[in-house]
């Protein structure tokens, strides 16, 4: 098995679905770059059905959505939603 | 944990351990429940306490999911009895101390090294209700895992965290010796029952804990926590 994606998945993909949670102060300053993990979390969550409808329980947040001009919420460009929900 | 004796058959050996996983998810739902009350108790954030809630949810049907390949494999054999009064960190902490403990403990630790063992087994599972088993829970412990990480960052965001650092061998030595093996005379090989032997859960705990686990907590200030 190959645990380097782990890192990602784990950590850093549950890093950034925290700072989600709280003030964008906090976010900001831990440095988390939304970019590569959600990315890599997929990557490796790939390999797992996730089935339809579950969600991570600390969607919506600022750092992994964005509000589309329609309205709705939608993830944030360069980002997928390892669990395959919407925001 | 070894658990084996050569007159079983593979088929009662592996119920005899899926029977101890059952066990051991209902005891992890109760510690879930645990958490997110010191959770809501210390307002960390009421999101992750929704989220703990339903860790303990899950566990309960993990614990159905054990059950099922319990009752494939070995029909009749009853449950063990769950304690679920298991407390993690220290009795006379804070509550937010106390939830972080136990956030760091069951998900950093034991979830994250969860996670890598199922996915160590998932390709080697060839019995039906075991497979099934397994995607169900593999796809819940990555969540479990994600919000002892959660909890880390927003904690270690808010002020120092390296109290933990003494904490943490113990941690892992928990979280190692939890994981049932099939001991005994013959080495057995009961992968396609979703059970790894005792080289490879050490092969892959070691590996976790290395790339994954140590590196994670260094990321915030807990250093030099070896095994």
């Amino acid at each position: 098995m190959d645990t380097s994606k782990l890192f990602q998945v784990l950590v850093v993909g549950g890093a950034m679905l925290g700072l989600g949670c709280v003030d964008s102060t906090l976010a900001s300053d831990a440095g988390e770059e939304p970019t590569d993990a959600v990315v890599a979390a997929t990557d490796a969550a790939s390999d797992v059905d996730a089935g339809e409808g579950t969600d991570c329980g600390l969607c919506p947040n600022e750092l992994c959505c964005e509000a589309q001009p329609d309205g709705t919420r939608a993830t944030r460009p360069g980002m997928v939603c390892c669990w395959g929900t919407s925001c | 944990m070894l658990l084996g004796d050569e007159l079983l058959t593979d088929e009662a050996i592996a119920a005899a351990i899926w029977r101890i996983r059952e066990r051991t998810e209902h005891e992890v739902s109760a510690v879930f429940a645990r958490l997110a009350a010191d959770l809501e108790a210390a307002e960390a954030s009421p999101e992750l306490a929704a989220l703990a809630r339903r860790c303990a949810d899950d566990e309960v049907r993990h614990a159905a999911h054990c059950r099922r390949i319990v009752d494939a494999l070995a029909p009749g054999l009853p449950p063990l009895s769950p304690d679920r009064g298991v407390v993690l960190g220290p009795r006379d902490a804070s509550a937010a101390r106390r939830a972080l403990y136990a956030s760091v403990a069951l998900g950093c630790v034991t979830e994250s090294l969860s996670t890598a063992l199922l996915i160590e087994m998932r390709p080697h599972a060839t019995t039906p209700e075991v497979s099934e088993g397994l995607d169900a829970i593999l796809r819940d412990e990555v969540r479990h895992s994600r919000l002892g990480w959660a909890h880390l960052a927003i904690e270690a965001a808010r002020g120092d965290v390296s109290w933990l650092a003494p904490s943490i061998p113990a941690m892992i030595e928990a979280a190692r010796a939890a994981e049932p093996t099939p001991g005994g005379g013959e080495p057995r090989d009961l992968r396609c029952y979703g059970i790894l032997g005792a080289g490879d859960v050490a092969r892959v705990a070691d590996a976790v804990v290395e790339t994954t686990i140590l590196p994670g907590l260094a990321r915030y200030g807990i250093a030099g926590a070896g095994r």
